[in-house]
């Protein structure tokens, strides 16, 4: 079982049945390009040549509709230093409207962008992007039809749609979720690679975490019935603690005794979304990122590793990914970089998923070793200068 | 003798009864002491008065006759006390730091009150007379350098008043104290040498219609707190005067007074909507012949009229804070005059030149996350050059320019209090809003 597997139960249990699941655990081709900018001059042909590897966009988007998750994490107006939010920790707007208006070449009937951003309901997520100085029109004018979908709310639909993790879940066996993600044909995750202080690293599987909506599991969740007023940003007191069980009639935690730690309890969360709402297409910002955190602070930097990684399975990529940041996508807890939270791409990976063996994917492209920038050697020098962030919350009681 | 409007004033303590305190003025920018009379002060006055300082009697009633009889200058009409000022800083309580509706820090301020008086005494200097808050509080000297920011920033005079602790230590010679005392003397007179920034023209695409008084004093003079707050560049039109002012340049009007405007108001408003411009009234606001939009939002019926809207609120009076919110947001951020980064907690004032060919962008800060956070500031358009000031610095730097949206970014250092960027258009650079989307395409 296991939602309730400690370390040692989680060591033995891949030593057999891990394995054989790991085995049988689907893989896809991996594509990586070099890319040093994000001019769309260099970017979009570059973007193009790595669809083309996976297979071409055609055949996954023509006729349909797409629904693109993106990475909005922190605030609109929260910059590393001067550097523009695409540049650090939110995917480049370039990437995606190139990728816009690669879909469209391919036939797309209707791009949909969504993200839990953290506005009030009566502000079009359009204007989010306004305030970190995007420019929405960018994306309007790279297809026919292009929406914007704040997923925090239900919005038109009126109610939130439920999701169910194939097999039970590890932590919920169920999430209530906006319909956006469960109407689209195609669901694309897009964001950078970088440091994340619960999970080790952040990418396109953890982007799934926003996939919750803060009406139901964020902070607040439950408190504003004129579901328009988002207090507070983030999913601490639910799914990061377990202080208490969503709002708006979601389903509660399959076992409501497991532990209230955020090492758990996150990667478990991000596993069962990957399982509750596959991803077709995941795209790796990593032209321009930052190493040391999620989101701006003191300890984090900006780097230029100037790749790019795509995948039509999302774990896959998320191994590909985490080997070209130079750490290992099986590590167990306590390892570098899962130092204080189980490994979610082996969670992800026990649930069928998407394999995290890299002898089983295939890399299309530049290998590992030609993409690979080194963010464990950044970690350990911050380390060693006592510069690092403290990686992990304590986990509080519950109440 | 300075005349009242170029009186620069200082709070004179009660108990700094001994002349030799004058010394402390010397190098200073104050030329005007505002007293509350003792006959203790008598000898601080006779010397005051040789050495060409004015002297002005405040404090209640009976004070400021005393102080007339003993010479002192009563105030004078030519100056505008604002009542209700308030120390400026994060609005704190016994139990923490209070905050909005948004769990952003609620922020005391005294811009918008400066605006309103501007707007409606025009003629008038306007002085704030805020006291610094008591024991158990300690004042910094960023406090106080907030303070002056506060009241500079916005074209006022605050009357410098000392704290018991900062009193204390000047009277004893303390050299902190007497560093305190240099810094703030250097950001009262940084201020007044950049008096001419206040001739320049509040920026803004939001007019605020109001009288501003009675049922709707607070409603109203909240709006214009809460619009700040949020950045939302905005500009005051007194009722009285909006029915024959120039709507040019304005896209949205915000008139939420409780009852209707009159007919000629009226008028000139809706023809403002039917032309094009977003109309956001109070619930008193009747318009039948209005098409609905079929826009879902809680607080706002918005409907079509001519080529433009009206936004009609469904509860009287309106939360200002949500007034504020709404209308920036049915009007959209693609006409925000300035966006900013890494400051936490703090207010903006642009301004321009009637040609717009000048433009200051000036930020008072109460808040920053980190020490060393740097922040930005974005401004639409084309600019030739940018230059910062710091409070208390003689000479501008060159602040670095990065294209950005449409627009530029200017790189600055963290700003714990203040920042005053000067801004100079390129040729045929000017005015445009932000890139991004139309209202109308976003919207309805």
């Amino acid at each position: 079982m296991l939602n309730a597997m400690s370390r040692r139960e989680l060591l033995a249990s891949l030593g057999v049945s891990g394995l054989l699941l790991a085995k049988a655990a689907p893989v896809a081709p991996v594509a990586i390009a070099r890319c040093k900018t994000y001019e769309p001059s260099e970017l979009t042909p570059i973007l193009e040549g790595m669809f083309d590897k996976l297979g071409g966009l055609g055949r996954l988007v023509q006729g349909k509709t797409v629904a693109i998750k993106l990475n909005f994490n922190g605030g609109p107006t929260v910059r590393l230093g001067h550097l523009p939010l695409g540049d650090t920790h939110w995917p480049h707007p370039n990437l995606l409207a190139a990728t816009i208006h690669l879909m469209a070449r391919a036939g797309v009937y209707r791009v949909r962008l969504v993200e839990g951003a953290a506005a009030p309901r009566t502000d079009p997520f359009e204007e989010h992007m306004l305030d970190a100085n995007w420019d929405p029109g960018q994306f309007l004018s790279a297809a026919a039809r292009v929406e914007f979908e704040n997923t925090n709310y239900a919005n038109g639909a009126k109610k939130f749609t439920r999701l169910s993790v194939p097999n039970g879940g590890l932590l919920f066996s169920a999430y209530d979720v906006n319909h956006s993600y469960a109407d689209c044909d195609v669901f694309v995750s897009i964001a950078k690679y970088k440091d994340h202080p619960t999970t080790g690293v952040s990418t396109v599987m953890k982007n799934l975490f926003g996939l919750t909506p803060l009406m139901v599991y964020g902070n607040q969740a439950g408190k504003w019935l004129d579901n328009d007023l988002v207090f507070g940003n983030d999913r601490i007191q639910i799914l990061h603690r377990g202080m208490r069980q969503p709002a708006l009639d979601a389903l509660p935690e399959v076992d409501p005794a497991s532990p209230r730690d955020d090492g758990y309890r996150v990667p478990r969360v991000v596993a069962d979304l990957t399982a509750a709402r596959p991803v077709h297409l995941a795209i790796v910002d990593g032209v321009k990122t930052m190493a040391g955190g999620q989101t701006p602070d003191p300890w984090c930097s900006p780097v230029e590793p100037g790749v790019l990684i795509a995948g039509t399975n999302v774990v896959n990529t998320t191994a590909v990914a985490v080997a070209a940041m130079n750490y290992d996508p099986r590590a167990l807890k306590g390892s570098v970089p899962f130092e204080h939270s189980d490994n979610k791409l082996l969670l992800a990976e026990q649930l069928g998923v998407g394999s995290a063996d890299l002898s089983r994917i295939e890399v299309a492209g530049l290998s590992i070793r030609e993409a690979m920038f080194d963010f464990r050697a950044l970690r350990e020098k911050r380390r060693a200068q006592g510069g690092d962030r403290p990686y992990r919350r304590r986990p509080r009681p519950q109440n | 003798m300075p005349t009242p409007a170029n009186w620069i004033p200082l709070r004179w303590p009660a108990t700094w009864v001994d002349p030799a305190f004058l010394g402390l003025l010397e190098g200073s920018p104050f030329n005007c002491l505002a007293m509350e009379w003792s006959a203790e002060l008598a000898p601080v006055a006779a010397k005051a008065r040789a050495a060409g300082l004015s002297l002005v009697a405040i404090g209640n009633e009976a004070a400021r006759s005393a102080g007339a009889a003993a010479g002192l200058t009563p105030l004078p009409e030519s100056l505008l006390i604002a009542a209700d000022s308030v120390w400026p800083g994060i609005a704190s309580q016994a139990s923490g730091a209070e905050s909005g509706p948004t769990a952003n820090p609620w922020i005391d301020s005294n811009g918008w009150l400066l605006r309103l008086a501007k707007v409606r005494s025009p003629q008038k200097t306007v002085w704030l007379m805020f006291e610094p808050p008591g024991p158990p509080r300690v004042l910094s000297l960023e406090s106080y350098l907030r303070a002056i920011a506060d009241t500079g920033a916005w074209g006022g005079r605050w009357v410098v008043s000392l704290d018991s602790d900062l009193r204390n230590g000047l009277a004893r010679g303390d050299s902190k104290a007497l560093e305190s005392w240099k810094a703030i003397s250097a950001a009262v007179a940084f201020f007044e040498q950049r008096r001419a920034w206040n001739a320049l023209e509040p920026l803004g695409v939001v007019g605020v219609v109001s009288d501003f008084a009675g049922p709707n004093e607070t409603t109203s003079q909240e709006i214009l707190n809460l619009m700040g707050r949020r950045s939302l560049a905005y500009r005051i039109l007194e009722k009285s005067a909006a029915a024959t002012a120039s709507l040019d340049g304005f896209k949205a009007l915000v008139c939420v007074d409780e009852g209707a405007p009159g007919p000629v108001l009226r008028s000139k408003l809706l023809g403002f909507a039917n032309r094009g411009g977003l109309l956001v009234t109070g619930a008193g606001w009747k318009q039948p012949d209005a098409r609905p939009t079929g826009m879902d939002h809680p607080r706002v019926d918005v409907r079509r009229v001519g080529k433009g809207r009206i936004g009609i609120y469904k509860a009287s009076p309106p939360d200002p804070f949500m007034v504020a919110r709404d209308v920036h947001m049915l009007l959209g951020r693609a006409y925000d005059v300035a966006r900013f980064f890494n400051l936490s907690a703090f207010l903006s004032h642009c301004a321009a030149s009637p040609d717009r060919t000048q433009e200051v962008v000036q930020i008072v800060s109460f808040a920053i996350r980190f020490p060393n956070d740097l922040a930005t500031a974005w401004v639409p358009g084309k600019y030739a050059s940018a230059r910062l000031w710091s409070l208390g610095s003689a000479s501008p730097s060159a602040v670095e320019m990065v294209a950005e949206n449409g627009g530029a970014s200017l790189l600055l250092p963290p700003v714990p209090v203040y920042a005053g960027i000067e801004l100079e258009r390129r040729s045929g650079g000017g005015f445009q809003p932000a890139r991004g989307l139309s209202p109308a395409a976003s919207r309805v």
